[in-house]
């Protein structure tokens, strides 16, 4: 189906439902719905393939249309297609009706309208929907609601005392034989802050809960009252740490898609690079992890010092090893000239080391037993869940933004065209196995991707222009661009697709921005691969010293979820 | 086997080794870390001052999962609201006499997160046994490690 034909049948499909608006771009269906024809929608969309990739509510209550508003972003399933759903809840109505019956994953984005804007879903959320904000919290704070001034939200805050501690709400009583075994906030490891509630019976975990929401820093609240359009770079490379300069590129694009503006050649090739370079430190990070979560400490050394090198190159190519500080509205600042050949040695002395070393994981018995056929999440599964990036690929959902929406550096001819030619691959055999979404495919994957990108890295570098003089930023005047509109800026991080959707306010600063880590996504992937579950007919169980190779197969942001 | 195949595989990495300052090892202390809502790059340089290129445990620095058994708790940041209790907790666990290392611009009077209604300052009990600071955004491991080596007083 091509992209004229995908389009017209969406077009087909919504007629009858509600107005086609005026889009942001080219790529996306604006479309504006009667909030209660959503559940009528649903199904047919659903047939259609469309996924979800974010959904969030908005306070427009000053607005013209006086209203809450919904808005739903769902991408088609092959085709560089996205459709953008507003749903206007009636003047002074709180309720609206849920999909997540349709889109389970819906779920996590419903608890975050409940937490932040006090809307209810007309059915009852499962989970209660206190996870985003705990007990510590004002049960009716509702902190994206624009009545609250600043002042007095601190006033209110300042005040509040609970008595509730930081551990869950009390729990009903096991099953007979089967205990809970409380895990965190604090965990053993240096590893961010989260509770696991497991439930087991003997060795194996019955049950997982999830308690997130400890990293919780106000940061959608942060872009409206501290940030203006220019600066909200800042803190959108705060939200992750490890994806620092996906979530800074995302925010920037979509600044640019707000202001209608493209960025000089070089600038796009330069975020093509970082974005590459940060996939290549956390995938190898990672699988150094996985080795030292096996015990095999020797590989984990070996591999960390391979990423340790990729960090020292960042340092030396920008001067911060996170990548931080790059990205602005309009382009790239970087603070020397590029050290092309610094870059090319480097990349290619660290991924040829790091397959070396990956091979030998791949082919050791006492790796493949720890980790084939542990934590199996079966594609249905990723499907339905609505799994995105690395570990949706893993369990062969084929799901990458630089292929399915090419945006900057991807959207180049030479650089399509060189993602999309696959080619014959240089790796072993062993490692070209077919995905079945346990933890050895996701470290494969992992594998896989490090000699991608490595070549992409040479194919980015091959295109930089050896001229000395190269043009980085375009400026961009924020005060022409009209108001209350919004811009939608992605890219596809290491972990998977980060998205940025930011509307701008009558003057230069934030309406609002809504944040969507790949984290908050996948959190519930992990609950299903840890769970007893059926796989083709066999049964499958994971027990409790799984758990940790398990969890660092997906690693998952919790403060890209928490925000 | 693996270990023949690892010794033709690798070279000697000397050069990446830092400078050789055993002579300041200060004896053996015990770290618990805790994360007071930092977003993860610090811990990303926290864990690599354990690898082969910082090896922090050649100073005698270890890592510890129980605050029972720490001398020094290090706390990065910003202080969530969430995570304000649980902090608290960790840092009640721990024996005296204790001390507290803080990292990260999430500490810092002007950090991006000031103002926000989720973001607490330390709170005072841990703040006044704190002995050092390390800022950066985040601070590189070759930095953390400075400041951990050059601490002015550890608990005995």
């Amino acid at each position: 189906m091509s992209l004229i034909q995908a389009h017209d049948k969406l077009r087909e499909l919504c007629r009858g439902f509600g107005a086609e608006l005026h889009a942001g771009a080219t790529n996306q269906f604006f479309f504006r719905l009667q909030e209660e024809k959503l559940p009528a929608l649903g199904p047919q969309l659903r047939q259609e393939g469309y996924y979800v990739v974010m959904a969030f509510a908005n306070d427009e209550r000053e607005l013209e249309d006086h209203c809450f508003k919904l808005y739903y972003l769902l991408s088609h399933p092959t085709e560089d297609l996205f459709l953008v759903v507003e749903t206007p809840l009636i003047r002074g109505n709180e309720a609206y009706s849920t999909i997540s019956s349709i889109y389970p994953a819906m779920k996590p984005f419903d608890s975050e309208i409940v937490s932040y804007f006090g809307l209810r879903p007309v059915v009852e959320l499962e989970r209660p929907a206190n996870i985003c904000l705990h007990e510590c919290y004002p049960p009716d704070l509702y902190p994206l609601r624009r009545d609250h001034a600043q002042k007095d939200l601190l006033e209110v805050l300042s005040r509040y005392r609970s008595d509730a501690a930081f551990l869950p709400r009390s729990v009903e009583p096991p099953p007979m034989g089967e205990v809970f075994l409380p895990v965190g906030p604090i965990h053993a490891g240096v590893i961010e802050p989260g509770q696991f509630l497991f439930r087991i019976g003997s060795e194996t975990i019955e049950a997982l809960d999830i308690r997130l929401g400890y990293t919780h820093k106000g940061i959608e609240r942060l872009f409206q009252t501290r940030f203006n359009l220019q600066d909200g770079w800042r803190l959108a490379e705060q939200v992750s740490g490890d994806s620092s300069f996906a979530h800074s590129m995302a925010y920037c694009q979509a600044t640019e898609a707000l202001a209608r503006v493209s960025i000089p050649y070089e600038a796009n090739l330069l975020r093509g690079l970082f974005l590459e370079l940060e996939r290549l430190a956390n995938h190898i990070g990672d699988s150094a992890a996985l080795a030292h979560d096996v015990a095999l400490e020797m590989i984990a050394s070996e591999i960390a010092v391979l990423r340790e090198e990729i960090m020292r190159l960042n340092g030396r190519l920008t001067c911060q090893r996170f990548l931080r500080g790059l990205n602005r509205p309009g382009g790239v600042v970087l603070p020397q000239q590029l050290d092309v050949d610094d870059a090319r040695r480097t990349v290619s002395h660290v991924t040829n080391r790091y397959l070396e070393m990956a091979q030998l994981l791949v082919e050791l018995n006492d790796f493949r037993e720890r980790t084939i056929n542990i934590g199996i999440l079966p594609k249905a599964t990723a499907l339905a869940l609505g799994i995105t990036g690395l570990a949706a690929r893993a369990s062969g959902v084929e799901r990458d933004f630089r292929l399915q929406h090419p945006y900057g550096p991807y959207s180049h001819e030479e650089t399509r065209r060189f993602m999309s030619d696959q080619g014959p691959s240089d790796l072993p055999l062993v490692m070209l196995l077919p995905m079945t979404g346990d933890v050895f495919s996701r470290f494969l994957i992992r594998a896989r991707e490090v000699s991608h990108s490595a070549r992409l890295i040479e194919h980015f570098l091959g295109l930089w222009p050896s001229t000395s003089k190269h043009e980085f930023m375009r400026q961009i005047d924020f005060m022409k661009v009209p108001n209350f509109e919004y811009g939608l800026g992605y890219a596809e991080g290491w972990r998977g697709d980060v998205v940025y959707w930011v509307m701008k306010d009558k003057l230069e600063r934030i309406y609002r921005c809504k944040v969507r880590d790949p984290s908050i996504l996948n959190w519930p992937g992990l609950k299903a691969a840890i769970e007893p579950h059926e796989v083709n007919g066999q049964w499958f169980e994971t027990t409790v010293v799984d758990f940790p190779i398990v969890n660092k197969s997906f690693n998952l942001s919790y403060s890209g979820n928490d925000l | 086997m693996v270990f023949k195949r690892l010794r033709e595989i690798l070279p000697w990495r000397k050069s990446l080794y830092t400078e050789d300052t055993t002579h300041k090892a200060p004896k053996s202390i015990f770290i618990r870390h805790v994360d007071a809502g930092s977003s993860n790059a610090i811990e990303q340089e926290i864990i690599a001052l354990f690898n082969p290129v910082y090896d922090v445990e050649r100073f005698g620095f270890h890592l510890v999962a129980s605050p029972r058994h720490a001398d020094i708790l290090l706390i990065t940041g910003p202080c969530t609201r969430s995570m304000e209790a649980a902090t608290l907790a960790a840092f009640h666990a721990m024996p005296e006499p204790r001390c507290v290392v803080t990292v990260g611009d999430g500490f810092e009077e002007d950090s991006v997160f000031y103002d926000s209604y989720a973001v607490m300052p330390l709170p005072d009990e841990i703040a006044a046994v704190r002995v050092a600071h390390i800022p950066g955004d985040p601070p590189s491991p070759q930095q953390i490690l400075d400041v951990l080596l050059d601490l002015p007083t550890y608990p005995k």
